[in-house]
């Protein structure tokens, strides 16, 4: 809805002060097309990464041993593969809220704050990966940090402001 | 990343061999470059429209009337961007649509945003600071209505799907500000002990 709205008054506009839309579209769609390609290798280095990570167990052994700092942080224990997934992928993610939601009903507490840290969470890692990667810069600096605090916090918050809101 | 990757996948390894799930990791490693193909493909299908949609906005002057709305917030968070028109213009769409819950059409405003801003610092290799802040902030989230996830609830019966509006706002304003916070105090200080070594 937003889509279609937003596409045909930008259009108009643009017809509407006499420019050249068609022309432009296909000018831009081209740009889009090369950036795509340009970002395929960073994204592959980052999925593989995660699947690996995933696969032989790594994650799920850093989740039983933060167990208890996350519990002190009010993080429920429930959501520590979330927690350690939302960073990562957004399908994964969003594959694991579907089965919290399977296993304690759409109107839980775990429920409620896993919605409310996946909204104000983003994955970090295939971000950060795409956006150097389309410029081709390698180091991150602080970036990552950051990203990984904020992440954890967002969980912080979601399960404090779920207790009351 | 370099570090990351390497470290990360070496780790991988170890832990496989040692439990036993060699075949599986190693699967994964090759579903990982599948699905970044495939997530390739699906992203150039959404860059066209965007990026041409972005284009016609740009050949109108639409551009320019958004970042001139994010021009205050930019001077802030990112000094030095908001005098170049092609970076400026690029970050506010970005923002623009991260606030609206276009994800899809965040990312192509993004890209040319991180395009712009290295072409202002002179081609650079290493990330800027104001990339590093536009980074952090597209990390965390800026969404202010996550409508995937009160349709997913929705979906599956809840009572009242859209309960979660106020806390993930809550929780969406603390991160971004927390976030933005750190990355005051980090570019801050690294301005200190630069100063420091050329005292």
């Amino acid at each position: 809805m937003i889509v279609l709205l937003l596409t045909a008054c930008a259009f108009f506009y643009a017809a509407f002060s006499g420019k050249a839309v068609y022309s432009a579209f296909v000018d831009g769609a081209m740009e889009g097309l090369k950036t795509a390609a340009k970002v395929v290798p960073y994204v592959a280095a980052a999925l593989l990464l995660i699947g690996a990570l995933r696969a032989c167990g790594a994650l799920a052994a850093l989740g039983a041993l933060l167990a208890p700092v996350t519990g002190l942080l009010g993080i429920p224990e429930e959501l520590l593969p979330l927690l350690m997934l939302r960073p990562l992928s957004g399908s994964a993610a969003l594959a694991e809220l579907d089965l919290l939601i399977a296993e304690f009903g759409p109107d839980s507490y775990i429920v409620r704050t896993a919605c409310a840290m996946m909204g104000s969470s983003e994955t970090i890692l295939y971000t950060i990966a795409l956006y150097l990667g389309s410029i081709q810069v390698k180091r991150s600096r602080y970036i990552l940090p950051i990203g990984l605090i904020a992440g954890l916090f967002s969980a912080i918050f979601a399960a404090f402001f779920c207790r009351f809101a | 990343m370099e570090k990351l990757f390497v470290w990360g996948i070496v780790l991988a390894a170890l832990i496989a061999l040692f439990t036993g799930s060699a075949e599986e990791t190693g699967a994964a490693l090759l579903s990982g470059g599948q699905a970044a193909v495939a997530l390739g493909l699906s992203l150039a299908g959404a860059y066209c429209l965007w990026c041409g949609v972005l284009k016609v906005m740009e050949l109108s002057g639409l551009t320019t009337k958004v970042a001139l709305l994010f021009r205050p917030l930019l001077r802030l968070l990112m000094p030095g961007i908001e005098q170049d028109a092609e970076a400026s213009e690029a970050v506010s769409l970005n923002f623009a649509a991260n606030l609206l819950g276009m994800g899809n059409a965040a990312t192509p405003a993004g890209l040319r945003a991180m395009r712009a801003m290295q072409k202002l610092a002179g081609g650079a290799r290493l990330p800027t600071e104001a990339m590093c802040m536009f980074l952090i902030i597209n990390s965390s989230s800026l969404q202010l209505v996550p409508t995937t996830l009160i349709s997913l609830r929705a979906a599956a019966g809840s009572a009242a799907p859209g309960d979660i509006l106020l806390p993930a706002l809550l929780s969406t304003l603390c991160t971004s500000l927390l976030a933005v916070g750190l990355t005051f105090l980090v570019q801050r200080v690294g301005k200190r002990s630069k100063k420091g070594r050329a005292a």
